[in-house]
């Protein structure tokens, strides 16, 4: 397995292709009265890490990807609220994933609500007033719905996208 | 692929709907006569709503009461989410760059559960 240069490829291409759906979202995001609703395109990028390549590796991609998101498109605290928000959905997620409970979609769910509430958790802190948190019941409601969604996209590429080392079989 | 949606998926889902639509119901953003402002967690002023006025915050906000409504009517913040939120009679405007708060409390300022001052 002489994988590691192509390895690092891949990687790098998910990492772009996360990157570019969250500056995407940011671009076109639509006014509404609930800031931060979005569809999250990026945890497709995560979940399919999670089933393909393990923990690690999509908390690797995801922490690189946040950072690298932060600094290009966000600032610093943007970057501290996606951090939050992306710690507590890769862990929540990963969990899910182990307990083997959980299909994809479930996994995808219970990722967005709790990057939600990551992020919630960081406005509170920073407004220094629990206010923030009028907004979690509107945004829980558009993460199940959003996060469903990716999930059942994240679920077609598991299945469909060819991994590295098959492409290096050929 | 039965992997995709397992019957613990359409648990955890319809729970989390179901809260969500009892913390809408139950918890959220009752009214009030009074828009509260919060400035990085400390209180500016109360301004009741039933006054049409212009609030100057400081340089970086404005916030609007009119016709029992308040809303941010400037911002230099760069994403303007805030003046996004539109103008409300319940619930809250939040800035969170400028660490700005408005919350819609009624006259005895006793804020509901979920939006308690720390």
């Amino acid at each position: 397995m002489s994988g590691r240069a192509s390895r690092a490829a891949y990687y790098g291409l998910l990492t772009a292709a996360a990157l570019l759906m969250g500056w995407v979202e940011q671009v076109v995001a639509i006014p509404l009265p609930v800031p931060g609703i979005k569809l999250g395109l990026a945890n497709i990028i995560a979940v399919l890490l999670l089933y393909r390549d393990g923990v690690k590796t999509a908390a690797a991609v995801n922490f690189v990807r946040i950072v690298l998101g932060g600094l290009l498109f966000g600032g610093i605290s943007s970057l501290l609220y996606s951090l939050a928000g992306g710690i507590l959905a890769t862990a929540g997620m990963a969990l899910l994933y182990k307990s083997r409970f959980f299909g994809v979609t479930g996994v995808s769910v219970t990722g967005a609500v709790l990057h939600n509430i990551g992020q919630l958790a960081v406005a509170c802190a920073v407004v220094g007033t629990a206010a923030p948190l009028y907004y979690l019941p509107y945004l829980t409601a558009a993460a199940v719905i959003c996060g469903a969604a990716c999930g059942i996209l994240a679920a077609i590429l598991i299945k469909r996208l060819p991994s590295v080392d098959n492409r290096q079989r050929r | 692929m039965k992997n995709v949606i397992k019957k613990a998926d359409i648990i955890i889902i319809v729970l989390l709907l179901a809260a969500a639509l009892a913390a809408a119901l139950f918890l959220l953003p009752t009214g009030g006569g009074y828009a509260a402002v919060y400035s990085d967690g400390r209180l500016i002023g109360r301004y009741a709503l039933d006054t049409d006025r212009v609030i100057e915050i400081d340089a970086h906000n404005t916030v609007t009461v009119e016709n029992g409504k308040v809303y941010m009517s400037y911002s230099d913040c760069p994403e303007g989410l805030c003046r996004n939120q539109g103008a409300i009679s319940a619930g809250s405007l939040i800035c969170l760059p400028n660490r700005l708060v408005v919350v819609i409390e009624d006259a005895g300022g006793d804020i509901d559960a979920v939006a308690g001052r720390v």
